[in-house]
Protein backbone atom coordinates (compact mmCIF):
# COMPACT_ATOMS: atom_id res chain seq x y z
CA UNK A 1 0.00 0.00 0.00
CA UNK A 2 1.58 3.04 -0.88
CA UNK A 3 -0.14 5.71 0.89
CA UNK A 4 -0.24 6.17 5.04
CA UNK A 5 -2.50 5.44 7.26
CA UNK A 6 -5.36 8.84 7.72
CA UNK A 7 -5.24 10.37 11.74
CA UNK A 8 -8.84 8.89 11.39
CA UNK A 9 -7.42 5.54 10.80
CA UNK A 10 -4.06 5.46 13.46
CA UNK A 11 -6.65 6.64 15.82
CA UNK A 12 -9.31 3.98 15.23
CA UNK A 13 -6.27 1.79 16.17
CA UNK A 14 -5.35 3.60 19.13
CA UNK A 15 -9.38 3.36 20.58
CA UNK A 16 -8.31 -0.42 19.87
CA UNK A 17 -11.64 0.14 16.66
CA UNK A 18 -9.35 -0.55 13.44
CA UNK A 19 -10.35 -2.62 10.53
CA UNK A 20 -8.04 -5.54 9.27
CA UNK A 21 -7.43 -3.42 6.66
CA UNK A 22 -5.20 -1.18 8.98
CA UNK A 23 -3.84 -3.95 10.70
CA UNK A 24 -2.44 -5.45 8.09
CA UNK A 25 -1.19 -1.94 6.97
CA UNK A 26 0.88 -1.01 10.26
CA UNK A 27 2.88 -4.77 9.72
CA UNK A 28 3.81 -3.80 6.16
CA UNK A 29 4.04 0.32 6.78
CA UNK A 30 7.44 0.85 9.02
CA UNK A 31 6.53 4.69 9.28
CA UNK A 32 2.80 4.29 10.32
CA UNK A 33 3.56 1.67 12.88
CA UNK A 34 6.30 4.16 14.38
CA UNK A 35 3.91 6.73 14.73
CA UNK A 36 1.74 4.76 16.05
CA UNK A 37 4.27 3.54 18.78
CA UNK A 38 5.38 6.72 19.51
CA UNK A 39 1.61 7.90 20.14
CA UNK A 40 0.86 5.02 22.26
CA UNK A 41 4.05 5.12 24.19
CA UNK A 42 3.59 9.33 25.01
CA UNK A 43 0.15 8.35 25.90
CA UNK A 44 1.35 5.60 27.96
CA UNK A 45 3.89 7.42 29.37
CA UNK A 46 1.36 10.26 30.44
CA UNK A 47 -1.03 7.86 32.08
CA UNK A 48 1.87 5.73 33.72
CA UNK A 49 2.86 9.60 35.22
CA UNK A 50 -0.72 10.70 35.91
CA UNK A 51 -1.86 7.68 38.15
CA UNK A 52 1.62 7.84 40.25
CA UNK A 53 0.90 11.31 40.77
CA UNK A 54 -2.52 11.26 41.71
CA UNK A 55 -1.52 8.73 44.19
CA UNK A 56 0.94 11.35 45.62
CA UNK A 57 -1.33 14.25 45.32
CA UNK A 58 -4.27 11.98 47.15
CA UNK A 59 -1.35 10.41 50.19
CA UNK A 60 -0.52 13.95 50.44
CA UNK A 61 -4.27 14.90 51.53
CA UNK A 62 -4.88 12.58 54.30
CA UNK A 63 -7.36 15.00 55.52
CA UNK A 64 -9.41 14.76 52.84
CA UNK A 65 -11.17 12.02 54.74
CA UNK A 66 -14.90 10.74 54.85
CA UNK A 67 -15.54 12.85 57.83
CA UNK A 68 -14.75 15.93 55.34
CA UNK A 69 -17.08 14.24 53.04
CA UNK A 70 -20.47 13.44 54.72
CA UNK A 71 -22.76 15.82 56.24
CA UNK A 72 -20.99 17.06 59.54
CA UNK A 73 -22.97 15.37 62.53
CA UNK A 74 -20.62 17.53 65.17
CA UNK A 75 -19.77 21.35 64.57
CA UNK A 76 -16.56 22.08 63.46
CA UNK A 77 -14.13 24.82 64.04
CA UNK A 78 -15.13 26.47 61.03
CA UNK A 79 -18.85 26.11 62.14
CA UNK A 80 -18.49 27.77 65.66
CA UNK A 81 -16.42 30.63 63.97
CA UNK A 82 -18.97 30.87 61.70
CA UNK A 83 -21.84 31.16 64.36
CA UNK A 84 -19.48 33.59 66.30
CA UNK A 85 -19.08 36.04 63.53
CA UNK A 86 -23.15 35.69 63.11
CA UNK A 87 -23.58 36.31 66.35
CA UNK A 88 -21.22 39.53 66.41
CA UNK A 89 -23.39 40.39 62.99
CA UNK A 90 -25.88 40.28 65.27
CA UNK A 91 -25.29 42.29 69.05
CA UNK A 92 -23.55 44.63 66.26
CA UNK A 93 -26.83 45.28 64.36
CA UNK A 94 -28.91 44.91 66.91
CA UNK A 95 -27.20 48.04 68.96
CA UNK A 96 -27.50 49.84 66.23
CA UNK A 97 -31.11 49.48 66.02
CA UNK A 98 -31.20 50.23 69.53
CA UNK A 99 -28.69 53.44 69.33
CA UNK A 100 -31.15 54.29 66.28
CA UNK A 101 -34.53 53.93 68.66
CA UNK A 102 -32.16 55.36 71.21
CA UNK A 103 -31.74 58.55 69.27
CA UNK A 104 -35.76 58.48 67.95
CA UNK A 105 -36.85 58.22 71.50
CA UNK A 106 -34.49 60.75 72.64
CA UNK A 107 -36.29 63.33 69.52
CA UNK A 108 -39.36 62.57 71.04
CA UNK A 109 -38.59 63.05 74.55
CA UNK A 110 -36.82 66.40 73.79
CA UNK A 111 -39.95 67.18 72.20
CA UNK A 112 -41.89 66.33 74.58
CA UNK A 113 -39.44 68.31 77.01
CA UNK A 114 -39.57 71.18 75.33
CA UNK A 115 -43.69 71.39 75.02
CA UNK A 116 -43.60 70.24 79.06
CA UNK A 117 -41.62 73.37 79.03
CA UNK A 118 -43.63 75.46 76.97
CA UNK A 119 -46.55 75.19 78.98
CA UNK A 120 -44.92 76.67 82.51
CA UNK A 121 -43.55 79.18 80.37
CA UNK A 122 -47.01 80.15 79.26
CA UNK A 123 -48.43 79.81 82.89
CA UNK A 124 -45.83 82.27 83.74
CA UNK A 125 -46.44 84.61 80.87
CA UNK A 126 -50.57 84.52 82.23
CA UNK A 127 -49.43 84.91 85.48
CA UNK A 128 -47.01 88.10 85.24
CA UNK A 129 -49.42 89.74 82.92
CA UNK A 130 -52.00 88.81 85.64
CA UNK A 131 -49.57 89.99 88.09
CA UNK A 132 -49.74 93.67 86.31
CA UNK A 133 -52.99 93.84 86.06
CA UNK A 134 -53.72 93.05 89.78
CA UNK A 135 -50.78 95.91 90.59
CA UNK A 136 -52.10 97.99 88.17
CA UNK A 137 -55.57 97.65 89.69
CA UNK A 138 -53.37 97.80 93.25
CA UNK A 139 -52.35 101.14 91.95
CA UNK A 140 -55.67 102.56 90.78
CA UNK A 141 -56.95 101.37 94.62
CA UNK A 142 -54.33 102.95 96.49
CA UNK A 143 -54.48 106.27 94.07
CA UNK A 144 -58.08 106.05 95.53
CA UNK A 145 -57.08 105.56 98.94
CA UNK A 146 -54.87 108.37 98.47
CA UNK A 147 -56.81 111.48 97.43
CA UNK A 148 -58.00 113.33 100.06
CA UNK A 149 -62.40 113.09 99.00
CA UNK A 150 -63.38 109.26 98.34
CA UNK A 151 -64.60 109.21 95.14
CA UNK A 152 -68.06 109.26 96.34
CA UNK A 153 -68.19 112.25 98.01
CA UNK A 154 -67.12 114.24 95.40
CA UNK A 155 -70.60 115.18 93.66
CA UNK A 156 -70.93 116.41 97.25
CA UNK A 157 -68.04 118.67 97.48
CA UNK A 158 -68.62 119.65 94.36
CA UNK A 159 -72.33 121.05 94.75
CA UNK A 160 -70.90 122.13 98.41
CA UNK A 161 -68.20 124.79 96.58
CA UNK A 162 -70.79 125.04 93.77
CA UNK A 163 -73.57 126.72 97.19
CA UNK A 164 -71.19 128.68 99.00
CA UNK A 165 -70.01 130.22 95.64
CA UNK A 166 -73.85 131.59 95.32
CA UNK A 167 -73.98 132.44 98.72
CA UNK A 168 -71.34 134.61 98.46
CA UNK A 169 -72.15 136.45 95.07
CA UNK A 170 -75.24 136.81 96.93
CA UNK B 1 -25.28 -22.53 22.10
CA UNK B 2 -26.48 -18.79 23.85
CA UNK B 3 -27.15 -18.65 27.72
CA UNK B 4 -29.71 -16.05 29.08
CA UNK B 5 -28.73 -14.46 32.48
CA UNK B 6 -31.86 -14.87 35.00
CA UNK B 7 -33.60 -11.61 35.52
CA UNK B 8 -33.34 -12.45 39.41
CA UNK B 9 -29.35 -12.80 38.85
CA UNK B 10 -29.78 -8.99 36.97
CA UNK B 11 -31.90 -7.84 40.36
CA UNK B 12 -29.44 -9.44 42.42
CA UNK B 13 -26.36 -7.45 41.20
CA UNK B 14 -28.47 -4.31 41.11
CA UNK B 15 -29.39 -4.77 44.64
CA UNK B 16 -25.54 -5.64 45.17
CA UNK B 17 -24.55 -2.19 43.69
CA UNK B 18 -27.01 -0.04 45.26
CA UNK B 19 -25.90 -1.49 48.39
CA UNK B 20 -22.33 -0.77 47.83
CA UNK B 21 -23.41 2.63 47.58
CA UNK B 22 -24.08 2.92 51.34
CA UNK B 23 -20.47 1.91 52.76
CA UNK B 24 -19.22 5.55 52.00
CA UNK B 25 -16.00 4.40 53.05
CA UNK B 26 -15.07 1.84 50.42
CA UNK B 27 -17.02 3.82 47.79
CA UNK B 28 -14.31 6.41 48.67
CA UNK B 29 -11.00 4.33 48.96
CA UNK B 30 -12.30 2.61 45.37
CA UNK B 31 -13.55 4.96 43.30
CA UNK B 32 -11.38 8.48 44.74
CA UNK B 33 -8.31 8.16 43.03
CA UNK B 34 -10.43 7.65 39.48
CA UNK B 35 -12.51 10.23 40.28
CA UNK B 36 -9.76 12.66 41.61
CA UNK B 37 -8.14 12.18 38.11
CA UNK B 38 -10.51 13.22 35.97
CA UNK B 39 -11.40 15.99 37.82
CA UNK B 40 -7.51 17.23 38.36
CA UNK B 41 -6.86 17.19 34.94
CA UNK B 42 -10.32 18.21 33.63
CA UNK B 43 -9.73 21.30 35.83
CA UNK B 44 -5.82 21.84 36.05
CA UNK B 45 -5.82 22.45 39.70
CA UNK B 46 -5.29 20.44 42.42
CA UNK B 47 -7.34 22.16 44.86
CA UNK B 48 -10.20 22.33 43.23
CA UNK B 49 -10.21 19.07 42.00
CA UNK B 50 -10.06 17.99 45.51
CA UNK B 51 -12.67 20.07 46.71
CA UNK B 52 -15.16 18.73 43.97
CA UNK B 53 -14.20 15.11 44.60
CA UNK B 54 -15.44 15.88 47.80
CA UNK B 55 -18.68 17.34 46.05
CA UNK B 56 -19.01 14.04 44.21
CA UNK B 57 -18.82 11.84 46.67
CA UNK B 58 -20.98 13.82 48.91
CA UNK B 59 -23.66 14.23 46.43
CA UNK B 60 -22.81 10.62 45.84
CA UNK B 61 -24.62 9.85 49.01
CA UNK B 62 -27.47 11.85 49.61
CA UNK B 63 -28.55 10.90 45.98
CA UNK B 64 -27.65 6.88 46.05
CA UNK B 65 -31.57 6.40 46.52
CA UNK B 66 -31.92 7.95 42.94
CA UNK B 67 -29.20 5.17 41.89
CA UNK B 68 -31.36 2.93 39.59
CA UNK B 69 -28.45 0.21 39.21
CA UNK B 70 -28.70 -0.09 35.13
CA UNK B 71 -24.72 1.28 34.58
CA UNK B 72 -22.33 0.74 37.05
CA UNK B 73 -21.39 2.36 40.20
CA UNK B 74 -18.18 3.67 38.33
CA UNK B 75 -19.62 5.03 35.81
CA UNK B 76 -22.61 6.57 37.65
CA UNK B 77 -19.71 8.26 39.98
CA UNK B 78 -17.80 9.81 37.06
CA UNK B 79 -21.13 11.24 35.34
CA UNK B 80 -21.69 12.89 38.68
CA UNK B 81 -17.76 14.21 38.89
CA UNK B 82 -17.94 15.26 35.04
CA UNK B 83 -21.46 17.14 35.58
CA UNK B 84 -19.62 18.78 38.67
CA UNK B 85 -16.57 19.78 36.38
CA UNK B 86 -18.96 21.71 33.57
CA UNK B 87 -21.04 23.24 36.54
CA UNK B 88 -17.18 24.46 37.76
CA UNK B 89 -16.17 25.33 34.51
CA UNK B 90 -18.82 27.36 33.60
CA UNK B 91 -18.84 29.21 37.11
CA UNK B 92 -17.25 32.53 38.21
CA UNK B 93 -15.25 30.33 40.72
CA UNK B 94 -13.64 28.48 37.38
CA UNK B 95 -12.05 31.54 36.65
CA UNK B 96 -10.44 32.59 39.84
CA UNK B 97 -9.11 29.72 40.18
CA UNK B 98 -7.63 29.37 36.68
CA UNK B 99 -6.58 33.18 37.23
CA UNK B 100 -5.22 32.15 40.34
CA UNK B 101 -3.50 29.23 39.73
CA UNK B 102 -1.04 29.01 42.90
CA UNK B 103 -2.19 25.18 42.93
CA UNK B 104 -2.46 24.39 39.45
CA UNK B 105 -1.51 20.77 38.13
CA UNK B 106 1.94 21.45 36.79
CA UNK B 107 3.36 19.81 33.89
CA UNK B 108 6.79 18.91 35.31
CA UNK B 109 5.38 18.29 38.40
CA UNK B 110 3.40 15.29 36.68
CA UNK B 111 6.30 14.30 34.27
CA UNK B 112 8.05 13.96 37.70
CA UNK B 113 5.80 10.86 38.96
CA UNK B 114 6.61 8.92 35.76
CA UNK B 115 7.85 5.51 36.82
CA UNK B 116 10.97 4.73 36.35
CA UNK B 117 10.90 1.28 35.12
CA UNK B 118 13.86 -0.48 33.45
CA UNK B 119 14.65 2.19 30.74
CA UNK B 120 17.86 4.24 30.20
CA UNK B 121 18.19 7.76 31.63
CA UNK B 122 18.08 9.47 28.04
CA UNK B 123 14.82 6.80 27.10
CA UNK B 124 13.55 8.52 31.09
CA UNK B 125 14.32 12.05 29.69
CA UNK B 126 12.11 11.80 26.39
CA UNK B 127 9.69 9.77 28.18
CA UNK B 128 9.46 12.87 30.51
CA UNK B 129 9.28 15.40 27.64
CA UNK B 130 6.49 14.03 25.72
CA UNK B 131 4.82 13.40 29.01
CA UNK B 132 5.14 17.33 29.39
CA UNK B 133 3.99 17.74 25.92
CA UNK B 134 0.68 15.76 26.02
CA UNK B 135 -0.01 17.29 29.34
CA UNK B 136 0.24 20.81 27.77
CA UNK B 137 -1.63 19.94 25.07
CA UNK B 138 -4.19 18.98 27.24
CA UNK B 139 -4.39 22.41 28.55
CA UNK B 140 -5.25 23.68 24.93
CA UNK B 141 -8.10 21.47 24.22
CA UNK B 142 -12.29 22.47 25.11
CA UNK B 143 -13.53 21.08 28.25
CA UNK B 144 -14.98 18.48 26.57
CA UNK B 145 -12.61 17.05 24.56
CA UNK B 146 -9.76 17.23 27.82
CA UNK B 147 -12.52 14.99 29.62
CA UNK B 148 -13.25 12.57 27.07
CA UNK B 149 -9.44 12.56 26.37
CA UNK B 150 -8.55 11.97 30.20
CA UNK B 151 -11.76 9.08 30.61
CA UNK B 152 -9.89 7.00 27.47
CA UNK B 153 -6.46 7.42 27.79
CA UNK B 154 -5.79 7.94 31.71
CA UNK B 155 -9.04 5.62 32.92
CA UNK B 156 -9.00 3.43 29.79
CA UNK B 157 -12.66 3.56 29.82
CA UNK B 158 -14.01 2.04 26.94
CA UNK B 159 -16.88 4.11 24.45
CA UNK B 160 -19.96 3.29 25.49
CA UNK B 161 -18.99 3.87 28.99
CA UNK B 162 -17.86 7.26 27.76
CA UNK B 163 -20.54 8.25 26.26
CA UNK B 164 -23.38 7.44 29.26
CA UNK B 165 -20.86 9.39 31.38
CA UNK B 166 -21.04 12.39 28.99
CA UNK B 167 -24.55 12.11 27.78
CA UNK B 168 -23.24 12.04 23.74
CA UNK B 169 -23.23 9.86 21.11
CA UNK B 170 -20.71 7.55 20.33
CA UNK B 171 -19.90 9.20 17.19
CA UNK B 172 -19.58 12.92 18.82
CA UNK B 173 -17.65 11.24 21.68
CA UNK B 174 -15.23 9.78 18.66
CA UNK B 175 -15.10 13.21 16.98
CA UNK B 176 -13.41 14.64 20.39
CA UNK B 177 -11.19 11.76 20.41
CA UNK B 178 -9.84 12.25 16.89
CA UNK B 179 -9.60 15.88 17.58
CA UNK B 180 -7.98 15.61 21.04
CA UNK B 181 -5.38 12.97 19.49
CA UNK B 182 -4.88 15.32 16.63
CA UNK B 183 -3.32 18.17 18.97
CA UNK B 184 -1.40 16.02 20.82
CA UNK B 185 0.49 13.98 17.74
CA UNK B 186 0.75 18.06 16.29
CA UNK B 187 2.72 18.19 19.71
CA UNK B 188 4.73 15.72 19.31
CA UNK B 189 5.63 16.45 16.38
CA UNK B 190 3.68 14.32 14.06
CA UNK B 191 6.07 12.74 11.17
CA UNK B 192 3.10 10.93 8.80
Amino acid sequence: MSTHLTHEELTDNLLGVSSLTVNAHLLSCRACANELDRLKNSIAAFRGAAHAWSQSALAADRTMSVARTLPKRSWTTANWVLAAAAMILFAAGFSFYLRDRGTGNQEIGSQAHSAQVAAPVTAIEASQSQIEKDNELMAQVNNEIAEAVPAPMQPLQVSQSVASNSSASK
Amino acid sequence: MTQTIPVELIALAGEASISELEDIDALIRLYKPKVFRLVAFSVADRDAAESITQDCFLKAHLTRDQFRGDCSISTWLMRIAFNLVRDHTKSQKFRFWKNASATAVDAHDVSQHLPSGASSAEAQLIAKERVEMVHQTLQELSDKQRSVFVMRFVEEMDLPAIAAVTGMSLPTVKTHLYRAVGAVRARLGATL
